[in-house]
């Protein structure tokens, strides 16, 4: 059994990085996130179909949040928020983290419908959103 | 299995933990460190791909800290952590995650002396290739087994979808056939 457990470590090592990622996202859970404010939501008309658009704010960050749907019927949710490193989408059971682009957006497919939130850090500080449906 | 270094990780992990319920801002981080490894090895015996399984592991963790009344004792905690990453990795898998096969051994960094590094590879590419030729359900259960000591490993029945006492005849089995897969390759294996 040990050379088996070595044979797995070294043939499908925990990725560089994550570590250090999942140090940074488990801080962050305990970490006192400043609490972004929901503006009054507008109804965009995109490619004919409807999304919702959601605009959150505080004194340092704008974020804006596009729910929209695939061609298959799935949820996702788009973003953009100047100056973000990091994003998730959690609910009370799960997480996702995404790729922030240079120009910070970043993008969700797949979203199972239900409340959830958005968790970003910028070098600013942590945001939170408050829950939102997708 | 080397149960001396099984079981200090955990008591370990125990003592990382009990320190962080106690306050200890470090001490998270050092718990995150030590018990990821394992969580990985379960994780991706469920066959996730390495995106899907950092997210996996990611959602783990965020769950010891959004519910740290969980784990009501701080030598549960590895094996809280091992059942809620296993039950996680079976649910994704359930709705549809990518899953990927396993293939040819990956390319390993360096580090040791070509020698020895060869030896190891040698090694290594045998077993990988010996245990690719197992069953499905071999495969998981040697390779989360691993890297649990017996008291974790023994409520692995439910997610491996088997009676709890056929666990460890079904782990002796699969032992035996790599045993003789590898005695067919010429390895007398202990």
């Amino acid at each position: 059994m040990r050379a088996l457990k070595e044979m797995w470590e070294r043939a499908d090592p925990v990725p560089e990085g994550l570590v250090d990622a999942l140090i940074a996202a488990v801080a962050a859970e305990d970490l006192d996130a400043e609490l972004l404010t929901l503006q009054p939501a507008q109804l965009a008309d995109v490619r004919g179909e409807v999304a919702q658009v959601l605009e959150f704010t505080s004194d340092s960050l704008t974020l804006v949040v596009r729910l929209g749907q695939d061609d298959d019927g799935s949820r996702r949710v788009d973003g953009w928020a100047e100056g973000i490193r990091e994003v998730a989408l959690v609910n009370e059971e799960w997480s996702r983290t995404a790729r922030v682009s240079a120009a910070g957006r970043f993008e969700f497919d797949k979203v199972p419908s239900g409340p959830v939130r958005l968790r970003l850090r910028s070098d600013e500080g942590a945001y939170l959103t408050p829950g939102f449906e997708v | 299995m080397d149960r001396t270094a099984q079981q200090t990780v955990w008591a370990t992990a125990a003592e990382h933990y009990r320190r962080w319920r106690a306050g200890s801002p470090t001490a998270m981080d050092e718990l995150v460190r030590c018990l990821t490894p394992v969580l990985w090895q379960v994780v991706r015996a469920q066959r996730l791909d390495a995106e899907t399984a950092s997210d996996v592991v990611q959602t783990t963790w965020l769950a010891l800290v959004r519910r740290p009344d969980a784990v009501r004792e701080p030598e549960a905690v590895g094996s809280w952590l091992v059942t809620t990453a296993r039950r996680e990795a079976w649910r994704v898998v359930k709705a549809g995650a990518r899953t990927e096969l396993m293939e040819e051994l990956p390319e390993t960094g360096e580090g040791h002396s070509a020698e020895q590094e060869a030896t190891t590879r040698w090694l290594d590419r045998l077993l990988w290739r010996s245990v690719s030729q197992l069953s499905q359900r071999c495969q998981r259960l040697l390779r989360v087994a691993a890297f649990l000591d017996r008291p974790n490993y023994r409520n692995l029945a439910g997610e491996l979808d088997m009676p709890v006492g056929s666990i460890g005849p079904t782990r002796a089995r699969c032992l035996a056939r790599l045993r003789t897969l590898l005695a067919a390759e010429g390895v007398d294996h202990a």
